[in-house]
């Protein structure tokens, strides 16, 4: 049987930068547990298959991008393995927030955190406000992963996550060992739920 | 997962219900399964659990885990159990749900700490002070209206029924049921932003929960939201479920620190002003604030609040059913409604073609099943209150004896006759340390299958042979006194709050029009207002 993971993705980011409609495409295109969110669309989960066949179950949970919610967003990344900081290349001042958040989450979060930046609207080019080049700098200076993506047209969607898939740490089979810290947690108890997943990717779509 | 038994019509609905609710969740199904016989050394244990529980005083922390590790030691025993060894992994789940929401119902007044304060308990944590403090801040800012927080202006219908799911969280008592309050109340919301077009996203979904819980102020929510976290199992406590309690504690907290930098549309003075003003229109505070559930925030709208039997709440919340998050799947996805065979909600108007669904078929059985034990009880009752009868065959009724209490429910319930047709005895000579019962306590204790799994402190807590107290609180079983007149008037009472609602969203169509949708959906709100919205909207 194929190792399967399971992680919560945080998903922070200016209100207008398209946060919600990334992961919705994300989700979308791959549709494969959509089905687990029975409420609405601030959480969602999504399971995508690396090259070993290892699965990695991400638990998108989404924030409040507003200013005034800010100070809330330690109650949903406490916990969390990785998260995508969303801003939006045709607006310069979305970059200094993902910057803000950026550096929140390097001091507050847990310190294996995964953290991918992500340059959204790719397809808006001709508006383009945040270089490429900017950008990457950015990322490589902080050691985090970077790309750009269009929500509109699907465009690095998927490769983002699945590069996160590949960054985290995939050498405890998630029904067994703790791994200590708050990275083994949510793959740790869910026996049960990776099983329903197993049944699920055999009679639905494999992608 | 169909040959468990769950509908196939209903699974694709709600395939993954998965961490946060179980879809097919039926509590009478395992109440009827704890009065097999094979089922009797889970009752013994269970019994001489609750009991050796309420004699002892548990900090907080130790109830907890207390409570977990029984949870724990008896859902290996159940899983040993005859009744239970054979079953799906979906219907084991059922039966450690059950098992969960029985026990807590069975320990709320020491658990729950408004309950806890209201039967003059100790107190050992600041929960009660907690509550008060928001909930008197929420009064301060009761004012605030959507434009404050930049919400587009909405229906009312939507967040009133937003806030009756919420304000039923102080109804039921088990955690499970209390969270799916949380949850349904959730739901709506997000029906809220689909019907307005709005992205559903955390930054439509926060202002409009902050707004809710507002306007809500429902009491005692923080006392809930700690009994939710302490008391429902960890497992159930991630994921979705996680993620919308998470959602209501940070929209508490920014309540709790709200200042006008926070909201929209108002200056400082403004702010200042209207908060002044609502501390004005309050009464002057009661000066033993801390101590008691006679503070209780007088709700606008809660006609429940006053007059709940001492055991409602014990049967279970009903999630509300609705199609995935709006991800446009209905090309790929046809729903299927199992008791409505001709409703097509493909033909529903965009934005309303994933509101509220639930199955029909599981609405009526909890309500059903406890009104048939409660009659079971009451005609039981005249002749067990000729006194005890030790002697009687020590035959457990199952874990509904609480609910039994002080009836012989010998064979009155045609429907669930005692096993081998012996009589019950009362519930308060079964504790007896004397009658056979016991004895057979002492032999399961010393079986040696019954310890690998059972924590010390557990242990102590299934020792039954200590002298019982019959009064012990919990096992009183003044709780019967709730009759079938009761249940009938609560589910009369459930039908006119299902009108409000249904007039609140459809203030335009007439009364009429909205009584035939209800009873053509069998009372089920969600149905109604799915029928009613194809009918406005086609």
């Amino acid at each position: 049987m194929s190792r399967q993971f399971q992680f919560k993705l945080v998903l922070l980011g200016e209100s207008a930068v398209g946060k919600s409609s990334l992961v919705l495409r994300f989700v979308k295109d791959q549709f494969e547990d959509y089905r687990e969110s029975t409420i609405g669309a601030a959480f969602l989960t999504q399971t995508v298959t690396l090259e070993d066949q290892t699965t990695v179950k991400f638990e998108i949970w989404d924030t409040a991008g507003q200013e005034r919610y800010k100070s809330l967003a330690p109650m949903y990344y406490r916990n969390a393995n990785c998260a995508v900081v969303v801003y939006d290349i045709t607006q310069s001042a979305s970059l200094e927030k993902a910057r803000n958040w950026i550096r929140e989450l390097q001091r507050q979060a847990d310190p294996s955190i995964v953290i991918a930046l992500c340059g959204n609207k790719s397809d808006l080019s001709a508006r383009r406000q945040v270089t490429q080049e900017e950008a990457q700098k950015y990322a490589e200076e902080e050691g985090l992963m970077w790309g750009e993506t269009s929500a509109k047209t699907g465009e690095g969607v998927s490769e983002i996550f699945l590069s996160i898939a590949k960054k985290l740490p995939l050498t405890v089979p998630s029904a067994t060992a703790p791994r200590g810290g708050a990275s083994a947690r949510p793959a740790g108890q869910k026996g049960v739920d990776l099983n329903r997943s197993t049944t699920q990717s055999q009679d639905g779509c494999n992608c | 997962m169909s040959q468990d038994g769950i509908e196939p019509s209903a699974t694709v609905l709600r395939t993954s219900s998965s961490s946060s609710q179980s879809s097919s969740f039926d509590f009478s199904k395992f109440l009827d399964q704890m009065k097999s016989k094979g089922a009797e050394p889970i009752a013994k244990y269970l019994r001489s659990f609750l009991s050796n529980f309420s004699k002892k005083a548990f900090s907080v922390n130790d109830q907890i885990k207390v409570i977990q590790d029984f949870l724990g030691f008896i859902s290996v025993r159940m899983r040993e159990c005859e009744v239970w060894s054979r079953a799906s992994e979906s219907e084991f789940e059922n039966a450690t749900e059950a098992m969960e929401k029985l026990v807590m119902n069975r320990l709320y007044d020491l658990t729950f700490s408004p309950s806890i304060a209201q039967t003059n308990r100790p107190l050992t944590t600041d929960d009660i002070e907690k509550d008060n403090i928001l909930s008197q801040r929420i009064r301060f800012l009761s004012w605030i209206r959507e434009e404050h927080l930049d919400i587009p202006p909405r229906q009312d219908g939507f967040l009133d029924f937003a806030k009756s799911e919420l304000l039923k969280i102080n109804h039921y008592k088990a955690p499970r049921d209390k969270l799916i309050c949380i949850l349904n109340a959730c739901k709506v919301i997000f029906g809220l932003i689909r019907h307005s077009h709005s992205d559903e996203s955390a930054d439509t979904f926060m202002p409009l929960l902050i707004f809710l819980v507002i306007q809500s102020n429902p009491d005692h929510l923080i006392s809930n939201v700690e009994y939710i976290q302490r008391f429902r199992s960890p497992a159930k406590l991630k994921s979705e479920a996680g993620y919308y309690l998470s959602s209501l504690m940070a929209a508490v907290s920014f309540i709790e620190t709200l200042d006008h930098t926070c909201l929209a549309n108002i200056t400082p003075e403004e702010f200042e002003h209207n908060v002044e003003e609502a501390i004005k229109a309050l009464p002057p505070p009661s000066p033993n604030e801390t101590t008691g559930p006679t503070i209780t925030v007088t709700q606008e709208k809660d006609p429940e609040a006053e007059t709940i039997p001492p055991h409602a709440g014990e049967e279970s919340a009903q999630p509300l059913s609705m199609a995935s998050p709006d991800l446009d799947f209905t090309s790929m996805q046809p729903f299927s409604h199992p008791s409505a065979p001709n409703f097509n909600p493909l033909s529903l108007a965009e934005d309303t073609k994933s509101f509220f669904r639930r199955t029909g078929d599981s609405i009526s059985k909890p309500l059903g099943a406890i009104g048939k034990i409660i009659s079971t009880a009451v005609e039981g009752k005249e002749s067990s209150d000729n006194g005890e009868n030790p002697n009687g065959y020590p035959r457990l009724p199952g874990p509904f004896s609480p609910l039994a209490l002080r009836q012989s429910s010998r064979s009155s319930s045609p429907s669930h006759p005692p096993p081998d047709g012996l009589n019950y005895v009362p519930y308060k000579s079964r504790l007896r340390p004397d009658t056979p019962q016991s004895s057979s306590d002492a032999g399961a204790e010393q079986s040696p299958d019954a310890r690998p799994t059972l924590a010390p402190r557990v242990q102590t807590l299934l020792d039954s042979r200590g002298p019982s107290r019959a009064s012990s609180p919990l096992l009183d079983l003044s709780e019967l006194s709730e009759s079938i007149a009761t249940i009938d008037a609560r589910t009369a009472e459930q039908g006119t709050a299902a009108m409000n609602t249904l007039r609140q969203i459809f203030p335009t169509l007439e009364t009429d029009v909205l009584q035939l949708v209800l009873e053509a959906s069998d009372g089920d709100v969600g149905m109604s207002i799915d029928r009613l919205l194809e009918m406005s909207g086609g």
